[in-house]
């Protein structure tokens, strides 16, 4: 052995070293064969079979279980159901952005860091809690919304935000933007913060005031963050499952009429309430599809894929 | 904006944000005035009240014999705990070697990592619960541990904020003679404090609040998590009682609460940092 | 030498072989069982209801039971919540984990088929009020297999409030009242009370989750004979019929129920003070009246209620239209020791310490040996044994034909549907087509 190491040190070193960066990632990588991919390509396997139990019976339907899914009236509803929660969700975004517009007029203040902090606060709420608070909030009769708009226009209200299959995905909006304004804000702000001032104090000196002045320096230069928040509600949307759930009642159905029931509540229902795992396995696989599209257009228009980046 | 904004004084900006916040946090005083309010039992009073009508704490009480909120409490915590410290340390691991190892096939180990980030966990959700059934591990918190060997979001940040570094202090320790572990832990790992804090927190935050991986886990009573036992208990038939609920959920809410209060510059100042970084 | 070495061979074997005979009496082995129902719900040491203060024993002492007649039969328990048990039972069976499936009669795929066991058993068979036929088999579809034998009943039964037919002048019905009748009822409760001035409603039906929603429309399908599927041999050459006449009809008389129930129901509010002062609930639809009499002896006000079957089933088929719920064990078909599974099974329905424990845990055994034993003074129990005994032998309320959930998410259309119809955004013909349109896509998607 000692021979061999005088002989080639430098290849026995550069052994030593290989096997040590090694050590470093390999119970990470150990993990996600174990835990990821292989599950994620049994999966990909059980979309291909008709399966009465797992394990017990099981018979090859080729692509039958993808026919059936995207012939699948309810499916369809699910994924109008994703889009749409998906694109009302976006909405906090502008909100945000001028709540942190708002807050930088403070300038670095305590002020400012007082408001900061407690438009987080709601972010913080566990957020089974927030659910159950809005369930309270929202409900028909006796609850804080309806008694609001009560006092407001002077006669008793009792629109059914959680009951009527038409509200329902405003109610559910209301909730992701009451618990996420705080993060939005937080990050707008930060955004708006690293714009350096010499850009304003320029485009002043060259006359440029006002409307235009948003217009032609504060929002490009928010396109990045703007961009960032869009890309990060459109992925979240799609794993969003706790509240939904718990407003249709402790179950994946999207009470009432389906109006909340995304593809992932779709693919819990097929796994884990009527089980039917070909068909689960097969929106899984849809699933995927789509949020790798997504996440290929995020990371192109980030410019992940530019040379010196990797 | 910023023209319309500046006509304003500063004292108008205050008091609007004022009233937007007051608007905003009116249904968290009217959650903790209910949980505080004995009377609140088969009916919410309506209108609705932000002043306890019969202070007590009897719904706090109700709660904690009704469901075993303080156990619950427990796993959450232990839960959470053990999952910070794998996660944030897989995270600074990886992050490192990415950052500044060499070893062959590294771009392909990383672009592996990539894709892992874009496979969303309910596609192997089902799987994967039938692989750790059958390996027995039903119904024990192996599942809810062991996934978090990696943490792959986190390894990306990390590395990131590493390659930042400059080399010249990997070069001064080995010129001393330190392999990469003690070069790891003695001289990287001490720079590291604000990434490791934004992860911890994030991770911390992220375990407290989860929900369906445990709901589909977990069979036994005692050992379901806060989020899980504060969701049946609402949906239940012992909960018919309204009181004992919101004090349910506002209970649950303290102990992020109070880390919030107690760490908030830093909390805010890493949301900030995790949105800038992008 | 030899001549006696085998000769004590021969009589060492010979005692061998007798004790063995002997022994096969004797039941030994690890009976293991899972799932979710009573035993989830008492837990292994027991719960004290909150409101009642009722001590229900826990399933430990079941097992003491059992072992005291058994004792080389060893028992392990795994109860859990009703949270996506069925997927979990399914893994569970799948990793051979398990003997006796706990309410397993509904997971079909994973269970055995109980018609030969009990078709040896006579002693058993006799005893039982119900079981739990169903039909397993998509291209032999009308055949029904037993797949579960049920151990506690909890029927479908209506609970009326005294106090405010007195004050309106209504008569309280008998057993042998309509849907009909109820529905006049309701109408006639529904309104200002005349005595106390405030606001009463006439009925509340049942509770507005999934699982419960759709049981007072199929109860009045059951009740009129209203046959919404047509059976056929084969899964996908059965007809729905919810678009004739008499299938709107029902979904309309829903509506019209509906119209009589507090505001809240779709959100599971309404009647919150049934049984105590100021009730403004005339009618309960409830399932499983057990708990709900002993409340009302925790809230002393038991005289002023009044426990009814549902209203009588009108085509001769049944006595009532109220069915009995039920929890049920089941053997799983790669069962280790299916033997002692059927053992347990007999014991619990046949011993009378098991049926004691079972009327303890306070609700109603299925068996007529616990039957007999209910309470006698128990204003329920004419409503029980009348629903149990008028009930048909092989019969599947969600079986077809009235109503047949197994037809992939077909309950939750019926119940999303209910709730639409229930919150006025559909019509009752609208409800209709949307079931059948639900039920006939399922079919042409899977057949």
């Amino acid at each position: 052995m000692d021979s061999r190491k005088k002989k080639h040190p430098i290849l026995w070193w550069k052994l030593k070293q290989e096997i040590q960066w090694y050590t470093f990632i390999l119970p990470a990588v150990i993990c996600l064969i174990v835990l990821t991919y292989i599950p994620t390509i049994q999966s990909f396997q059980y979309s291909f079979y008709k399966i009465a139990s797992i394990g017990l019976n099981k018979t090859f339907v080729g692509l039958k279980n993808y026919s059936s899914i995207l012939r699948h009236s309810q499916f369809h509803q699910a994924v109008g159901n994703t889009a749409i929660l998906a694109l009302l969700g976006l909405m906090v975004i502008p909100l945000g952005f001028i709540l942190a517009s708002l807050v930088n007029e403070l300038g670095r203040t305590r002020t400012q860091s007082f408001f900061r902090v407690m438009f987080y606060l709601p972010n913080i709420l566990t957020g089974v809690s927030v659910v159950m608070l809005f369930q309270f909030v929202l409900r028909q009769s006796g609850g804080l919304l309806n008694s609001f708009l009560g006092a407001l226009v002077g006669h008793e209200v009792t629109i059914g935000w959680l009951v009527d299959e038409r509200l329902t995905k405003i109610s559910a909006t209301i909730i992701s933007i009451w618990g996420g304004l705080g993060y939005c804000m937080l990050i707008n702000l930060a955004g708006l913060q690293s714009i350096p001032t010499e850009i304003y104090e320029a485009a002043s000196i060259d006359g440029c005031n006002g409307i235009s002045r948003w217009r032609y320096i504060t929002i490009p230069n928010m396109t990045k963050t703007f961009s960032f928040l869009m890309i990060t509600n459109i992925i979240g949307s799609f794993s969003r499952f706790t509240d939904l759930y718990m407003l249709g009642g402790n179950s994946a159905s999207g009470k009432p009429g389906g109006s909340l029931q995304t593809i992932m509540m779709y693919i819990y229902q097929y796994s884990f309430e009527s089980p039917n795992y070909g068909i689960s396995t097969a929106g899984c696989m849809v699933l995927f599809a789509m949020v790798f599209l997504i996440t290929m257009i995020e990371l192109q228009m980030t410019g992940f894929f530019k040379k010196n980046e990797a | 904006m910023e023209k319309i904004l500046r006509k304003w004084p500063r004292y108008v900006i205050i008091l609007l944000l004022l009233a937007l916040l007051v608007f905003m946090l009116i249904p968290v005083a009217w959650a903790i005035s209910m949980a505080f309010d004995r009377s609140v039992t088969t009916f919410i009073p309506n209108p609705p009240r932000l002043w306890p009508e019969q202070p007590s704490l009897f719904n706090m009480q109700y709660a904690s014999t009704t469901i075993p909120l303080w156990r619950y409490f427990g796993n959450t915590l232990f839960v959470t705990v053990i999952n910070t410290l794998l996660s944030v340390t897989s995270a600074l691991l990886c992050g490192y070697a990415f950052a500044k190892g060499t070893f062959f096939l590294k771009k392909f180990w990383f672009i592996f990592m990539l894709t892992v980030m874009m496979i969303p966990f309910e596609s192997r959700m089902l799987t994967l619960y039938l692989q750790y059934s059958g390996w027995g591990m039903n119904n024990t918190y192996w599942p809810l541990i062991l996934g978090n060997f990696a943490y792959v979001y986190g390894t990306f940040m990390a590395r990131n904020n590493i390659m930042q570094l400059p080399d010249a202090l990997r070069e001064a320790a080995f010129i001393d003679g330190a392999n990469e572990y003690r070069t790891f832990f003695n001289i990287i790992l001490p720079l590291c404090g604000p990434i490791i804090a934004t992860l911890s927190i994030l991770q911390v935050i992220g375990n407290w609040n989860s929900f369906l991986w445990p709901l589909i886990v977990i069979n036994q009573k005692n050992k379901y998590l806060l989020s899980i036992g504060v969701a049946l208990f609402n949906s239940s038939e012992n909960a018919m009682y309204f009181g004992p609920r919101m004090a349910v959920a506002v209970l649950s809410s303290v102990p992020l609460v109070i880390m919030f209060v107690f760490l908030q510059k830093y909390i805010v100042a890493s949301i900030a940092l995790s949105g800038i970084k992008q | 030498m030899k001549k006696w070495l085998s000769l004590i061979l021969v009589g060492v074997l010979a005692l061998t072989f007798t004790s063995v005979a002997f022994a096969e009496e004797e039941y030994e082995g690890t009976l293991r069982m899972m799932g979710p129902g009573l035993f989830a719900d008492v837990g292994e040491d027991g719960v004290t209801d909150l409101v009642s203060g009722l001590e229900k024993p826990g399933y430990s002492e079941l097992i003491a039971l059992f072992n005291a007649e058994y004792p080389n039969v060893k028992v392990e328990i795994e109860a859990i919540p009703w949270d996506s048990w069925q997927a979990k039972v399914q893994a569970a069976v799948a990793g051979e984990q398990v003997d006796l499936v706990l309410h397993g009669a509904t997971t079909t795929e994973v269970v055995m088929d109980l018609t030969e066991y009990l078709a040896g058993d006579p002693e058993l068979a006799a005893v039982l009020t119900a079981t739990d036929p169903r039909r397993t088999d998509e291209s032999n579809y009308d055949k029904l297999a037993i797949t579960g034998i049920p151990y506690t009943v909890g029927i479908y039964y209506a609970v009326l409030d005294t106090k405010i037919f007195e004050h309106y002048g209504v008569e309280v019905p008998t057993a042998e009242w309509t849907w009909d009748d109820l529905l006049a009822i309701a109408q006639q409760l529904t309104g200002t009370d005349p005595v106390t001035g405030t606001q009463t409603y006439g009925v509340k039906p049942f509770v507005s989750n999934d699982s419960s929603i759709w049981k007072s429309y199929m109860s009045y399908c059951f009740a009129k004979g209203i046959e919404n599927f047509t059976m056929a041999p084969n899964k996908f050459d059965v007809t729905f019929n919810f678009t004739t006449e008499a299938g709107i009809s029902a979904f309309q008389f829903m509506k019209d129920l509906i119209d009589c129930t507090p505001a809240g129901y779709l959100e599971g509010a309404g009647g919150e003070l049934f049984g105590q002062e100021g009730n403004d609930v005339a009618i309960c639809l409830a399932e499983g009246p057990e708990g709900m009499y002993r409340n009302l002896v925790a809230y002393g006000t038991a005289d002023e209620y009044v426990f009814l079957p549902l209203p009588v089933q009108e085509t001769g088929v049944a006595a009532t239209s109220g069915v009995p719920g039920d929890n049920n064990m089941a053997i799983a078909v790669n069962a280790a020791r299916p033997d002692l599974a059927w053992l347990f099974i007999r014991w619990i329905n046949t011993s009378e310490e098991a049926q004691d424990w079972i009327l303890r845990c306070g609700v109603t055994p299925c068996s007529t040996i616990g039957q007999a034993k209910m309470d006698e003074s128990a204003p329920y129990r004419e409503a029980v044994l009348k629903t149990m005994e008028g009930y048909p032998d092989n019969f599947y309320y969600a079986g077809g034909p009235y109503w047949d959930n197994s037809y992939g998410n077909s309950n939750s259309v019926l119940c999303s549907n209910l709730a639409s119809l229930f919150s006025g955004s559909i019509t009752a013909e609208e409800c209709a087509q949307n079931v059948q349109a639900g039920l006939e896509e399922w079919q042409s998607l899977n057949g």
